[in-house]
C-alpha cells in the first residue's frame, strides 16, 4: 500500500503555485512576466476606451513629422498623428494576435498531436500526413484565401493566423508523446489501469509541456509579425486602424529621414517578443515536472 | 592528466597561427590598396549615362505598350513624324514639314529623304502607313488604338465594323509623302504625332520575327539612340546612333537599370552608381535631404490626381453628396503631407492648359457641405452607408487616401473604409465593377485640354464612373472640332464646370509633380511636363570644373 502511494507522488502534482514560486526565482522571467502583464493592461485599457495619453489615434494635427518631444512623446507620422496613442492602439490588436495564434496553435496543435501521437500505428501515420499536407500549402496562399472567405477584419486576421500556425505544434506534440509513451512511469500509470485521458492529460502532457510552451512563445512574434504582410498585401487592418506591425511596416521606408517612425514600434516589437521568450525559458523550467521535487539542477 | 608543457605547446601554437592570419590580412590589404592604385575607380564615365526605370518595361512594342515605362524607352529609340521641342511645340522630325488642308481635315506630311533605320534601309511613308494600320488593327488589340479615331474610318475598322484597311484615311502617297483624312477638324492632331504610338514601324522586321521583334538582336528603330543590350530584369543599354539623321546625341551609352526598391536605387545614386534619378527611385524623406541642393530639381506635371465615384452606388447616387465630398476636402493638406510640391486642384483641366478656370470646380467650403448632406437626408453624417474608398497599394497614395477620409469624418461626419488592392488587381477591379469611391490618376499623352476631358465621354474605355452625360459628349464633340482657340477653350470650359461643378462625378484633388536628381557632371536633361523623358541632348562630362570638383577619387 505504502509503496503504491509512493509510486504515484511524483507524477500528479498539480500545476498549482509552485509554478509562480519558480518563476519568482528566476529574475528575467519575472520580469518579462510583468512586462507582459503591463503591455496587455495597457491594450485592455485602450479597448475599453481608456486612453493614455491626450491624443486619439486617428488625431490629425498639422504637426508633420515632428520629432520625439515632450508633447508628442514618440514625435508624430506623416499625418501629424500622435505615434505613442498609435502604438498604444495598436498593442490591443497586435497582443490579440500574438495570443489568440498562440492559443489557437496551443489547443488545436496539442490534441491533434496528443490524439496522433497517443494512439500511434495507422491513426498517427494518417493524422501525420494530414499535418503534412497542411504544412506544404504556403501560409500566405492559406492566409488569402481564408481572408477572402471572412473578408477584412480583425477576425479574420486572427483565423488566418491561427489557422496557419499549428502544425508546428502539433508535430512537436506528437514526438514528445511518442518519446514519453514508451517511459517507465506510463507503464506504471497503465499498470494502475488509469484512463487513457488520465495517461494524455495528467501524465504525458506536464511533461511534454517544457517545450510546447517555447515554440509558442515564438508563435507570438511570427504572428505579430505576420499581420503585417496581411495588412500589406490589403487583408488585414484598414486605416486609419494600425497594429505594431503596420507601424513597423510604414514607418522602415523613412528609416534614414525620421528613425522614430521604425524606432519605436520596433522596440515594443522587441520588448515583447524577447519578453515573450523569457517567459518561455522560465516557464519550461518552472513547469518541468522533472526538476519539480528535486532541487534545480544547474 | 595534463601538465604545463602542454599548455605552453599550445599557446605558442596559438601564437603562430596569429601570425600567419596576421600575415595574411597584410597580404590581402596590401593586395587591395595595389589593385585600387591601379585602377582608381572614377565616379563616373565620360559619355555614360545611368538611370533606373525602375521595373523590367512590359514590353518596347509601342502599339501594344501603356505604360511609362516602355514608353520612357521607346522615346529615346524612336522618332515620329513631329518631335516635342522643351516648350511642348511640335517640331519637325522625321516630315519635315506638313500641310493642313480642306479645313482642317487633311494633313499631308512630307517626309526628310536622308532618314535611316538602324539596319541602313530608308525610312519611308509606307513605314509609317503600315504602322498606323497595325495599331488599329483589331488583331493587334492596341489599347491606344482609340488614339487614332479621329482618322475616317478608324473607329469603325479598330472595332470591327470595317473589315478591310483599305479605305482608312491612312496612306502613303509615295516614299515621302504620308497623307492622312480626319473625320473633323482636330486642332490637337498634331500632338498625336509626336507620341510614342504614332511612330513609324518596319513591316518586314515585325512580320518575320513576330513577338520577339523588339529583342535587341531584331530590333529596328530610327531614333538618337539604339537598343544594343536587355539583360531582362537587370539592365537595357542604349548606344548612340550613328546614322541619326538629326545630330548624333552625345552620350555614346545609356545604361538603364532596373532598381525595383526605392531605397535601393537611391542608395546606388548617392553612392555614384546612377547619374539621374526621379521619383520612383527615392521616398520623399531621402529626397528631402538634398532640398536644397543643385542636383535637386521638382517641376510640375500634367498628371492630375482625383477621386472617382461610381454614380451607381449608393450613396453616390445623389448628386448632393458627391458635390458634399467635393467641398469637404481642404486639398492644401496634400502638398504638405507629400511634400513635393504637389499643387492644390479643384478643377479637371490643368492650369497650364486652354479652358482653365479657377472657378471650375467646387471650392472647399465645409458649412455648405454639411447643408448638401443634411439636404439629402443625412444631417451631420447621421444614417450614411460606410462606402468604399478603393486605392492601389502604394506610400503616397496611401497617405492621401488615409488625409481625405479624415477630412471627411471631421468636415462632414462621414466614414468610409479604405481598401487597399495591388496595382494590377487595382485596376481589374476598378474596371469591372468599382466600388462607390476609388482614387485615381491621369497624366496628360500630350498637352491639350483634349486628352484629360476625353476621359469621361461615354465611349472612353477608362471611365470607370458609370457617368456620362450626352451634353457633357456633345461639348467635347464640338471643342474637338472647333478650330477659334478661345471659342474652344471655352467649350472646355464649360464641359469642366459640368464636371467638377454639376455633375461631380470626380473630384479633382491635386497635380503631380516630378522631382529629379542630377549628378553635377550630367547637364542637358530634357524635362517636361508630359514626363516624357529625352536623353539625346545629355551631356556626361569629364573635361570641365567636373575634373578637378568631382573628378577620381
Amino acid at each position: 500500500m505504502e509503496i503504491v502511494e509512493k509510486a504515484k507522488m511524483p507524477v500528479v502534482a498539480p500545476l498549482d503555485q509552485s509554478v509562480m514560486a519558480r518563476i519568482r526565482r528566476i529574475p528575467t522571467a519575472y520580469i518579462a512576466l510583468w512586462v507582459i502583464a503591463l503591455i496587455c493592461v495597457v491594450a485592455l485599457l485602450s479597448f475599453m476606451g481608456f486612453s493614455l495619453c491626450q491624443y486619439s489615434f486617428d488625431q490629425t494635427s498639422s504637426d508633420f513629422l515632428a520629432g520625439p518631444s515632450g508633447q508628442h512623446w514618440m514625435g508624430t507620422d506623416e499625418l501629424g498623428r500622435d505615434l505613442f496613442s498609435r502604438i498604444v492602439y495598436g498593442a490591443r490588436l497586435s497582443i490579440a494576435i500574438g495570443l489568440t495564434t498562440a492559443a489557437v496553435a496551443f489547443v488545436i496543435g496539442t490534441l491533434y498531436g496528443a490524439l496522433s501521437g497517443y494512439l500511434g500505428g495507422k491513426v498517427d501515420t494518417f493524422m501525420m500526413r494530414g499535418v503534412d499536407i497542411a504544412y506544404s500549402l504556403p501560409d500566405l496562399l492559406v492566409m488569402i484565401l481564408i481572408g477572402v472567405l471572412l473578408g477584412r477584419g480583425t477576425i479574420g486576421i486572427l483565423i488566418a493566423l491561427g489557422l496557419v500556425s499549428w502544425m508546428g505544434t502539433a508535430r512537436l506534440v506528437r514526438a514528445q508523446f511518442l518519446q514519453l509513451k514508451n517511459e517507465e512511469f506510463i507503464e506504471a500509470a497503465r499498470a494502475q489501469g488509469q484512463s487513457g485521458w488520465n495517461i494524455v492529460f495528467k501524465h504525458l502532457l506536464p511533461n511534454a509541456l517544457g517545450p510546447i510552451i517555447v515554440a509558442l512563445t515564438f508563435t507570438v512574434p511570427s504572428a505579430i509579425l505576420s499581420e503585417s504582410t496581411l495588412s500589406f498585401i490589403g487583408l488585414g487592418l484598414s486605416p486609419p486602424a494600425c497594429s505594431w506591425g503596420t507601424l513597423a511596416s510604414d514607418g522602415w521606408r523613412s528609416l534614414r529621414a525620421h528613425p522614430h517612425l521604425i524606432f519605436f514600434p520596433s522596440l515594443f516589437i522587441f520588448i515583447t517578443v524577447l519578453s515573450f521568450n523569457f517567459l518561455g525559458d522560465g516557464l519550461r523550467d518552472a513547469l518541468d515536472p522533472r526538476t519539480r521535487l528535486g532541487k534545480k539542477s544547474r | 592528466m595534463r601538465n604545463i608543457g602542454d599548455h605552453r605547446f599550445l599557446i605558442s601554437e596559438f601564437a603562430k597561427r596569429l601570425g600567419h592570419c596576421f600575415l595574411a590580412v597584410l597580404l590581402l590589404i596590401s593586395v587591395l590598396s595595389l589593385s585600387a592604385c591601379i585602377r582608381p575607380r572614377s565616379r563616373f564615365e565620360p559619355g555614360v549615362l545611368r538611370v533606373n526605370l525602375g521595373t523590367e518595361p512590359p514590353g518596347l512594342d509601342w502599339h501594344t505598350a501603356t505604360d511609362s515605362t516602355s514608353f520612357d524607352v521607346v522615346s529615346n529609340l524612336m522618332v515620329g513624324l513631329t518631335q516635342y521641342t522643351n516648350k511642348l511645340t511640335c517640331a519637325p522630325s522625321c516630315a519635315k514639314n506638313w500641310e493642313v488642308l480642306d479645313g482642317g481635315k487633311r494633313y499631308l506630311f512630307h517626309l526628310r529623304d536622308d532618314l535611316r533605320w538602324t539596319d541602313g534601309k530608308p525610312v519611308t511613308a509606307y513605314d509609317f502607313e503600315y504602322a498606323w494600320k497595325r495599331l488599329l488593327n483589331p488583331v493587334t488589340a492596341a489599347q491606344y488604338a482609340f488614339f487614332l479615331y479621329d482618322v475616317v474610318g478608324a473607329r469603325e475598322y479598330n472595332t470591327g465594323k470595317l473589315k478591310s484597311a483599305e479605305t482608312l484615311g491612312i496612306k502613303a502617297l509615295d516614299a515621302h509623302t504620308f497623307e492622312i483624312r480626319l473625320r473633323k477638324p482636330a486642332t490637337y492632331f498634331i500632338y498625336l504625332t509626336a507620341f510614342c504610338v504614332s511612330f513609324p514601324m518596319r513591316k518586314d522586321v515585325v512580320e518575320k520575327w513576330g513577338d520577339r521583334w523588339t529583342e535587341p538582336e531584331h530590333f529596328v528603330t530610327n531614333g538618337p539612340f539604339k537598343l544594343t543590350k536587355w539583360q531582362h530584369e537587370y539592365k537595357m543599354e542604349l548606344a548612340a546612333n550613328e546614322g541619326y539623321f538629326d545630330s548624333v546625341p552625345q552620350v555614346k551609352l545609356i545604361k538603364m537599370f532596373m532598381v525595383p526598391e526605392a531605397s535601393t536605387a537611391f542608395a546606388l545614386y548617392e553612392n555614384d552608381e546612377l547619374d539621374f534619378i526621379d521619383n520612383r527611385s527615392f521616398a520623399t524623406p531621402d529626397v528631402e535631404r538634398y532640398r536644397n541642393s543643385p542636383e535637386y530639381k521638382n517641376f510640375p506635371l500634367l498628371r492630375a490626381n482625383y477621386l472617382a465615384f461610381n454614380v451607381t452606388k449608393k450613396p453616390f447616387t445623389d448628386v448632393r453628396i458627391r458635390k458634399a465630398v467635393a467641398m469637404a476636402i481642404d486639398r492644401s493638406i496634400f502638398p504638405r503631407i507629400l511634400r513635393r510640391g504637389e499643387r492644390p486642384a479643384t478643377s479637371w483641366i490643368p492650369p497650364a492648359l486652354p479652358g482653365y478656370s479657377p472657378d471650375s470646380g467646387l471650392k472647399f467650403d465645409p458649412v455648405a457641405a454639411r447643408a448638401l448632406l443634411a439636404e439629402a437626408g443625412y444631417p451631420g453624417g447621421k444614417g450614411l452607408p460606410k462606402p468604399e474608398l478603393l486605392y492601389p497599394n502604394r506610400d503616397d497614395v496611401r497617405l492621401t487616401v488615409e488625409a481625405t477620409q479624415d477630412q471627411l469624418k471631421r468636415n462632414l461626419g462621414m466614414e468610409i473604409e479604405l481598401v487597399n488592392q495591388e496595382w494590377k488587381v487595382y485596376l481589374a477591379t476598378v474596371r469591372k465593377d468599382a466600388p462607390p469611391m476609388f482614387r485615381n490618376s491621369w497624366g496628360a499623352d500630350f498637352p491639350d485640354p483634349e486628352t484629360f476631358m476625353n476621359l469621361f465621354t461615354k465611349d472612353c474605355g477608362n471611365n470607370d464612373t458609370k457617368w456620362s452625360d450626352p451634353r457633357y459628349d456633345a461639348l467635347i464633340e464640338a471643342a474637338q472640332g472647333e478650330l477659334n482657340a478661345a471659342k474652344r477653350a471655352d467649350l472646355y470650359r464649360q464641359a469642366d464646370v459640368m464636371l467638377c461643378r454639376e455633375a461631380v462625378p470626380i473630384v479633382p484633388t491635386f497635380l503631380a509633380t516630378q522631382n529629379i536628381m542630377v549628378k553635377p557632371w550630367v547637364t542637358g536633361i530634357a524635362i517636361n511636363p508630359l514626363d516624357l523623358q529625352f536623353f539625346k541632348d545629355v551631356v556626361v562630362d569629364d573635361s570641365q570644373n567636373s575634373q578637378t570638383k568631382y573628378g577620381a577619387r
